[in-house]
């Protein structure tokens, strides 16, 4: 067993280790696997996106029936079966937002759980800024955000599941961080 | 598929590096990032308990469709994607037709020149209908298909004034035979030209050891010229034969109506004559009436030459000797280990053709539908990045 991708960040919980050259059938008994750790990534990177939490969760269990139903098609050569997993809850995100038609809008998305210790009332307003700022980023940057802080994928992951090159993966990440990091300090 | 990779800036780099550091939770990474990340993170959707437990037991059941989720797929989405592999299907089906069609469509004049018994029945249909339409309109006995079996309609009647235009058809007809017994197929065609009413215009008859060969020029009713090609066909191995169709009708329309025109002078001259009183007179019309009847008749003989090119088909039947032992031997003779690599071979180029029509086909049907589906997928991609670029 080794780890799957070497670039991924450690600090993410949902580090996923399994077997490179898996076959078929291993892959389709490690489902139960890839799902436990990457539920929480996919459903928080498809509400990034859907910015809708019932949307959300239809499209993410809608993306893990999809994984489920295409498990044998999975080529380890073609990428990370994390990548892959993020390639399909893409595709049905972006499906979605294209049947609706519309942009629903994070009103019914809980305030994230306010921190226990440490000056309260600093830590609440930066996070409120870097909430308003993830709100005026672009879907795009959003996206890139998404899988890169919420769902802790390398570029190459992301590169895989946006389909272009690792470079330009870099690239792009470099730009969101730094349109995140302009916007927070952008006067409100 | 391999993307270029371009290197990136050295700022970039160090910058992502400092990033991913950060994002491990390195305590040496920078300290507003560790913060940023912090909060980013917190800010991250939560799924929720209940969610998580209905999504827990599906993965549990492996996705066994549940009645609402079955309910839900009947309808017209799923029905639309029920459809999608038939319209595919369909598509492949069409784009093979129309290749089917166009190359069919292309060679056709090839394939109305090839030889073989199926371009014999083809090919005399037409020429059935045409005779019996040329033989309708016979004006006098004098043709050289004695045997037309066609009523003949008055003579009053002029062929060019009847309702439908009737297409005239010339038809002539090459057929190359080979055989070890030039004599006997001579003999043959002969009995075969006579048996469907026709007569051997021309004959020429060589016999030699085993090279003679023999040519004829044969008439036959346009109206039997199917039964009499398949009649000489069988008389030896046929090499070739080509078809020819020539449309007379604008000549024999005209012959028609200049003969009645000559007809129609007559009459008057005849009534003129009725009527004449004086031996000037008198005079004038005869010697105007041995001209009408020398131009009638010459009138005559072209119209009737016309008709007989359209009531009789030509056929050039050209019989080339073979040594014996070269024969394949159908009926008698013994089948030699040469015979049998002749036959491979040409089962062997028989099958390469099928193969070679086949994959003539599919190509381009592949192709297309290769394209097809690059172009739909590129659409359908393209469509997707529009809906994340429109939130």
């Amino acid at each position: 067993m080794t780890n799957l991708v070497l670039v991924r960040s450690t600090g993410v919980e949902q580090t996923l280790t399994m077997a490179i050259d898996q076959p078929p059938v291993a892959a389709a008994a490690s489902f139960e696997a890839l799902y436990r750790g990457s539920a929480d990534a996919v459903y928080s990177y498809v509400a990034s996106l859907l910015r809708d939490r019932s949307a959300a969760e239809e499209v993410t269990a809608a993306a893990f029936e999809r994984a489920f139903r295409k498990r044998r098609s999975f080529d380890p050569r073609r990428g990370s079966q994390r990548a892959w997993l993020f390639g399909i809850a893409r595709n049905a995100a972006l499906d979605e937002l294209r049947r609706r038609k519309r942009a629903a809008t994070l009103t019914d998305e809980p305030a994230a759980d306010e921190p226990a210790v440490e000056s309260e009332a600093e830590a609440a307003e930066r996070r409120a800024t870097v909430r308003a700022a993830l709100a005026v980023l672009e879907a795009h940057d959003r996206e890139l955000i998404a899988l890169k802080f919420h769902a802790g994928l390398g570029n190459a992951e992301i590169a895989a599941v946006l389909g272009i090159s690792a470079s330009n993966a870099g690239t792009r990440v470099h730009r969101a961080l730094t349109r995140l990091r302009e916007a927070c300090h952008a006067p409100s | 598929m391999r993307r270029r990779e371009n290197p990136l800036d050295p700022a970039v780099v160090a910058e992502l590096e400092a990033l991913e550091a950060a994002l491990a939770g390195d305590p040496a990474a920078e300290p507003q990032l560790l913060a940023l990340v912090d909060d980013v993170r917190a800010q991250a959707p939560v799924m929720a308990p209940a969610f998580r437990a209905r999504l827990d037991a599906r993965v549990c059941s492996e996705f066994e469709p549940e009645p609402k989720a079955a309910a839900t797929r009947s309808g017209p989405l799923a029905r639309r994607r029920a459809l999608l592999p038939a319209l595919g299907f369909a598509g492949c089906l069409l784009a093979a037709l129309v290749a089917v069609v166009l190359v069919g469509g292309g060679s056709g004049n090839d394939l109305s020149r090839s030889s073989g018994g199926g371009g014999v029945a083809s090919q005399a249909q037409p020429a059935q209908r045409d005779s019996s339409g040329a033989g309708a309109d016979s004006t006098t006995g004098s043709g050289g298909g004695a045997e037309l079996a066609a009523p003949a309609p008055s003579k009053a009647a002029p062929p060019a004034a009847s309702g439908a235009r009737t297409r005239r058809v010339e038809r002539t007809t090459r057929l190359e035979l080979t055989t070890t017994d030039v004599q006997r197929v001579a003999d043959r065609v002969v009995r075969a030209t006579q048996s469907v009413g026709g007569f051997v215009q021309l004959s020429q008859v060589r016999t030699g050891d085993g090279n003679g060969g023999a040519s004829f020029v044969v008439r036959v009713p346009t109206a039997r010229l199917d039964d009499a090609l398949a009649q000489l066909s069988k008389l030896g191995h046929v090499r070739s034969m080509e078809q020819s169709a020539d449309d007379i009708t604008g000549a024999y329309d005209s012959a028609a109506s200049r003969l009645a025109d000559a007809r129609a002078e007559r009459r008057g001259l005849l009534r003129a004559l009725g009527k004449a009183t004086t031996a000037q007179e008198i005079s004038s019309l005869r010697a105007r009436l041995a001209d009408n009847r020398r131009a009638l008749n010459v009138l005559q003989r072209g119209f009737d030459a016309v008709r007989r090119r359209a009531d009789l088909a030509t056929i050039q039947v050209d019989v080339v000797g073979r040594p014996h032992k070269q024969v394949a031997a159908p009926g008698g003779g013994s089948w030699s280990p040469g015979d049998a690599a002749r036959d491979a071979v040409r089962v062997l180029e028989v099958s390469a053709g099928v193969a070679l029509i086949a994959v003539a086909v599919l190509v381009p049907v592949t192709i297309l539908g290769g394209a097809a589906a690059f172009a739909a997928g590129a659409w359908r991609r393209r469509r997707r990045e529009a809906a994340l670029t429109t939130i």
